[in-house]
C-alpha cells in the first residue's frame, strides 16, 4: 500500500471514530413544542437524561432561569408521541409506546433545583406563586439553598444519581469541564435530565447541548416571556437561533420570528435533509 | 472494683512499680496526711485507709504515695460507666468511693446477655476488658441488684473466680454466707448488729423483725428485702433506657473505614429485621464505636420519616464515617434507634404508573435525608403557598424534613402573573412616573437607568388590615402598594410597585408651582419627602 493510501486510511479511520465520537447518543425526548426547535434537535426533541448547560447574559439572570423553568415544564409535560425527524434516526429512539408509559407519569415527578444560598438578594429567590405560571405546583420543587457552590453540585449530583426525579436544576457561578462531563455521566447513569444555569459559557465542556440566554424586547403589549435563544452547541446537531416566546397558558414554546439556523448557512446540505 | 483510686493512678508502663508494690494514695486531713486509698500489695501489708500516712511508711518501707484526687476518680468512673455501655444500655456509676469498698459501676443486663451468648460469658467478658484496661475487678451478677452489690464484695468465688454468677432463685442462698457488711448498711449499724452477735446475712433472715425495726430503725429490714429481692429498688441510670439496640464486639479492634462500614451493615441489618417485626421505622439512629482505650465516639443521624431500609441508612452514615477518630482501634460498636415511629409494612403496587410513582416518592424522601444530613435541615427545602394577597406572605419555604402532608389552600382569585424570583427585601429605586397612578416611565436600579417599554397594572395590594404587626394609626394610603409588571427597553421584565399613594390634589399642585414657579424651597422638600417611594420586589422570567 502506498503511503498516500495508507494516509487516507488513517484518516478514513479517524473521520469513523470522530462521528462516532459525535453522535447524538440514544436518549429519550421530550418535544420542546415547536417543531422548529425540535427539528433543530437531532433528537427530535430535547434528550432526556443528559446535562443542558444554560448561559444568561450579564444584568440578565432571568431569562437564563426562565428558560430552565421552561424546559422543566416541557420535561413534565405529558409526551403523546415521540417525534421523528429522519428515517436514519429511528433506531435511536425507543419505541413510542414505550415514551407513552414512561409520559403516563412524568408529570408526577419532582424537581430539584439547587441553589446557593447567598444569592437572594442578588437575583432574587425562587418564588412558589411564579412557578407555577410555568405548570409547576410548589410541591413538585425541593429547593436546595447550599452554603457553597461545592455543595450545589454535590446536592446536584446526589439528586441525579438518586433517580425517580423530572430533572434536577442547579445554578451556579462556574463549573469546569471534569465536574460537567461527571454532571453528565450521572444524568445518563439515571436517565434524569440535568439543567446547568451558568453566568456565562466556558470554552468546553461535557454537556450535550449548550443555551445562550437572552431578554428580547417584543412588538405589541404582550408580557410574556420573550427570549433570544442561541443554541451553540449541540451533540451532533448544528448550532441554531431563534426569537422565541413561551406561552404560560400552554406550556409551550413558540417561535415568534427570525429563524437563524446556522446549519442552513454554513452546511447546505444538512439543511436539505432537515427540510 | 475494689482498689478503683490506686488502680486508676497505676496505669500505663511508667507505673509499672506502683503494681507491684504497695502503693497508696494519701489525703491531708487534720492532724497530718492520711491514707485514702490502698492497693492489692498495701492491704496485704496491713495498711487500711484512714491510717496516718507515717504509720503506713513504717509498716511498708518501699511505699509509693501519691495523691488522692477524688474528682479525677468519678470522672474516670463516668467514663467507664459510659464504656459500660457497650454491654448494656443501662449503666450507673456508684460513687466513686476511696473507702474499703472501692467504687463500683451498674449494670441492668435485663436482655442483654443473649448478645454475649449467656450471662456467664458476659460477665466473664466484662470482666477481661475492665482488667485489660488496668483495674483490678470482680463482678457478679444476680436476681437482685442488692444481691450482686454484696456478691461482687464479699463473696468468695470458686478458685479466686472474678465473676460470679448467681443463678434465679439462688439469690438466699448466696447472701446468707456474706458479713452484715454486703447489706450497705451505716458503719455504726453493723457495729451494734456485731454487738448483738449478728454477724452473717444468714443471721438476721431467721431474726423476728419487730425488734429489729425498734432498735435500729426500718434500714436494716429494708436493705435485707432490697437484696431478696421482696422490695424493688431504682437504682438512676446513666443512659435512659433505650429498647432498640444491637450490639457487636470485636475480636480484634478495627480502624479502617472498610471494616467500619460492614459491621455497620451488620448492626443495620439486625435492627431494621426488628423494626420489620415490630412494624416500626428509626426516625433518629445513634452509632456509638467504643474505642480501645475507653472512648466512645457517636455519630447520629436522622430521618425525616420513619425508615428501617438497611442500604439507605448506610448512606446516611456513610457521609460521617470519615470524620470518627478511631484512635487505636475500635472493640464494641452498638446501633441505637433512639426515635421510632409506627410503620406499616410496604403495600407493593402492582408494576405499572403506580408502582413507578411510588419507587420515585421513596426515592425523593431519601433524597432528602441524604441532603439534609450533608447540608442541614435549614438548606433542603419545600416551596409552600399561602392564601394571602400580600406577596412576600403568599410564597414560603419550610424545611423539606419536617414538612407534613400537603394541604390543599384556596389561592386568592384574580391574581395577576407572578414573578419567577422574588427579592426577600424589596429594593429601592428612583422612578418617574406619571401622578397618580401610572406605571413608571424610567426607573434607575443598581446604577442602570432603564426605560419602561410597556407595562401592565396597577394591581392593588392593600396590606391584610387583620395582621398584628401593622399599627392602627398608619393610613392605608400609606402602606398600600400598587404593582406593576414593566418591561425596559432591552427585554427584562420586572415587578415593581409603589408604596403608598400621592396626596389628593398632588398633581393640581405640581401644574400650579410649574406656572407660579415661585415656590418655597422648603415646602417642595416637605412634599417630596411625604411622596410614595418605588421598589422593585421581582424579576419575571
Amino acid at each position: 500500500m502506498s503511503p498516500v493510501l495508507q494516509l487516507d486510511a488513517s484518516l478514513t479511520a479517524l473521520r469513523t471514530r470522530i462521528r462516532a465520537i459525535e453522535a447524538p447518543g440514544e436518549y429519550r425526548v421530550a418535544s420542546m413544542g415547536a417543531p422548529a426547535l425540535d427539528a433543530a434537535l437531532p433528537w427530535g426533541g430535547l434528550p432526556r437524561g443528559c446535562l443542558h448547560e444554560i448561559a444568561g447574559t450579564p444584568g440578565d439572570a432571568g431569562a437564563a432561569i426562565g428558560f430552565a423553568a421552561a424546559l422543566v415544564a416541557r420535561l413534565r409535560a405529558p409526551q403523546q408521541v415521540a417525534r421523528l425527524r429522519a428515517p436514519q434516526q429511528d433506531a435511536r429512539l425507543r419505541a413510542p409506546q414505550d415514551g407513552r408509559l414512561h409520559a403516563a407519569h412524568e408529570e408526577a415527578r419532582q424537581v430539584l433545583w439547587c441553589v446557593r444560598g447567598d444569592t437572594d438578594s442578588e437575583v432574587g429567590a425562587l418564588y412558589a406563586p411564579g412557578l407555577r405560571s410555568f405548570g409547576l405546583a410548589p410541591q413538585q420543587v425541593l429547593l436546595v439553598r447550599a452554603a457553597t457552590t461545592a455543595q450545589v453540585l454535590w446536592a446536584m449530583e446526589e439528586g441525579l444519581r438518586a433517580g425517580g426525579l423530572a430533572a434536577v436544576v442547579a445554578e451556579v457561578d462556574d463549573v469546569d469541564f471534569s465536574t460537567s462531563r461527571r454532571l453528565q455521566l450521572a444524568a445518563e447513569a439515571r436517565g434524569v435530565t440535568a439543567l446547568l444555569i451558568v453566568p456565562a459559557l466556558s470554552a468546553v465542556s461535557g454537556a450535550v447541548t449548550r443555551w445562550q440566554l437572552s431578554s428580547r424586547g417584543g412588538e405589541g403589549e404582550s408580557l410574556h416571556p420573550k427570549w433570544s435563544v442561541e443554541l451553540t452547541r449541540c451533540r451532533g446537531g448544528a448550532p441554531a437561533a431563534w426569537e422565541m416566546e413561551w406561552n404560560h397558558a400552554t406550556n409551550d414554546f413558540a417561535v415568534v420570528a427570525g429563524v437563524r439556523d446556522r446549519s442552513v448557512e454554513s452546511r447546505p446540505g444538512l439543511a436539505q435533509a432537515a427540510g | 472494683m475494689p482498689a478503683f483510686a490506686t488502680d486508676r493512678l497505676s496505669r500505663g508502663p511508667a507505673w509499672r512499680k506502683r503494681r507491684v508494690k504497695p502503693f497508696v494514695t494519701s489525703a491531708a486531713s487534720a492532724g497530718g496526711l492520711r491514707i485514702a486509698a490502698v492497693n492489692l500489695h498495701a492491704a496485704e501489708a496491713g495498711i487500711l485507709p484512714g491510717m496516718p500516712l507515717a504509720d503506713a511508711r513504717a509498716l511498708a518501707p518501699g511505699l509509693e504515695v501519691a495523691a488522692a484526687d477524688p474528682l479525677g476518680d468519678s470522672e474516670q468512673l463516668t467514663k467507664l460507666a459510659a464504656w459500660c455501655g457497650s454491654f448494656s444500655p443501662w449503666t450507673a456509676p456508684e460513687s466513686a468511693g476511696s473507702g474499703p469498698d472501692g467504687a463500683g459501676i451498674w449494670l441492668d443486663a435485663t436482655g442483654c446477655a443473649h448478645l454475649f451468648g449467656g450471662e456467664e460469658d458476659l460477665l466473664r467478658e466484662l470482666v477481661q476488658r475492665v482488667q485489660r484496661m488496668g483495674f483490678g475487678v470482680r463482678a457478679a451478677l444476680a436476681d437482685t441488684a442488692g444481691a450482686a452489690w454484696a456478691v461482687a464484695r464479699f463473696a468468695a468465688g470458686k478458685d479466686g473466680a472474678r465473676a460470679i454468677l448467681v443463678p434465679p432463685g439462688a439469690t438466699a442462698a448466696a447472701l446468707a454466707p456474706l458479713p452484715m457488711a454486703g447489706l450497705r448498711l451505716p458503719g455504726p449499724v453493723i457495729e451494734g448488729l456485731a454487738v448483738l452477735g449478728l454477724r452473717r446475712i444468714a443471721d438476721l433472715m431467721t431474726m423476728p423483725r419487730a425488734p429489729l425495726v425498734a432498735r435500729f430503725g426500718g434500714s436494716v429490714t429494708d436493705r435485707l428485702d432490697r437484696a431478696l429481692g421482696q422490695s424493688n429498688e431504682s437504682i438512676s441510670p446513666l443512659v435512659p433506657e433505650v429498647p432498640h439496640r444491637e450490639r457487636l464486639g470485636l475480636a480484634e479492634p478495627v480502624g479502617t473505614r472498610p471494616a467500619l462500614e460492614a459491621a455497620l451493615a451488620h448492626l443495620l441489618t439486625d435492627l431494621c429485621a426488628r423494626l420489620a417485626r415490630e412494624h416500626a421505622g428509626a426516625r433518629r439512629l445513634d452509632f456509638a464505636l467504643f474505642r480501645v482505650d475507653g472512648h466512645v465516639a457517636h455519630v447520629r443521624v436522622g430521618t425525616s420519616r420513619p425508615v428501617r431500609e438497611p442500604k439507605h441508612l448506610a448512606r446516611l452514615f456513610a457521609e460521617h464515617l470519615d470524620n470518627v477518630e478511631v484512635g487505636e482501634g475500635i472493640e464494641v460498636l452498638t446501633l441505637t434507634a433512639d426515635s421510632i415511629e409506627a410503620l406499616a409494612a410496604d403495600q407493593l403496587e402492582m408494576p405499572g404508573p403506580a408502582l413507578d410513582h411510588a419507587l420515585a416518592t421513596a426515592g425523593v424522601a431519601d433524597l432528602v435525608d441524604r441532603l439534609t444530613n450533608r447540608l442541614g435541615a435549614d438548606a433542603v427545602l419545600r416551596l409552600v403557598e399561602r392564601p394571602s394577597h400580600v406577596p412576600e406572605r403568599a410564597g414560603v419555604t419550610v424545611a423539606a424534613a419536617r414538612h407534613g402532608e400537603e394541604k390543599p389552600i384556596v389561592l386568592p382569585p384574580g391574581r395577576g402573573e407572578r414573578p419567577l424570583r422574588l427579592f426577600p427585601t424589596p429594593f429601592p429605586i428612583d422612578a418617574v412616573a406619571p401622578v397618580p397612578d401610572g406605571p413608571p416611565v424610567m426607573f434607575r436600579w443598581r446604577r442602570v437607568l432603564h426605560r419602561v417599554a410597556r407595562a401592565e397594572g396597577p394591581e392593588r395590594i392593600a396590606p391584610e388590615w387583620w395582621r398584628t404587626s401593622l399599627s392602627w394609626t398608619t393610613p392605608w394610603e400609606e402602606t398600600t402598594r400598587d404593582y406593576y409588571r414593566v418591561e425596559d427597553e432591552s427585554g427584562r421584565r420586572f415587578w415593581v410597585y409603589r408604596e403608598g399613594l400621592y396626596p389628593l390634589g398632588y398633581a393640581a399642585a405640581v401644574a400650579k408651582d410649574d406656572d407660579e414657579e415661585a415656590v418655597e424651597d422648603s415646602e417642595q422638600a416637605a412634599r417630596v419627602a411625604a411622596l410614595p417611594r418605588w421598589f422593585v420586589h421581582g424579576l419575571f422570567a
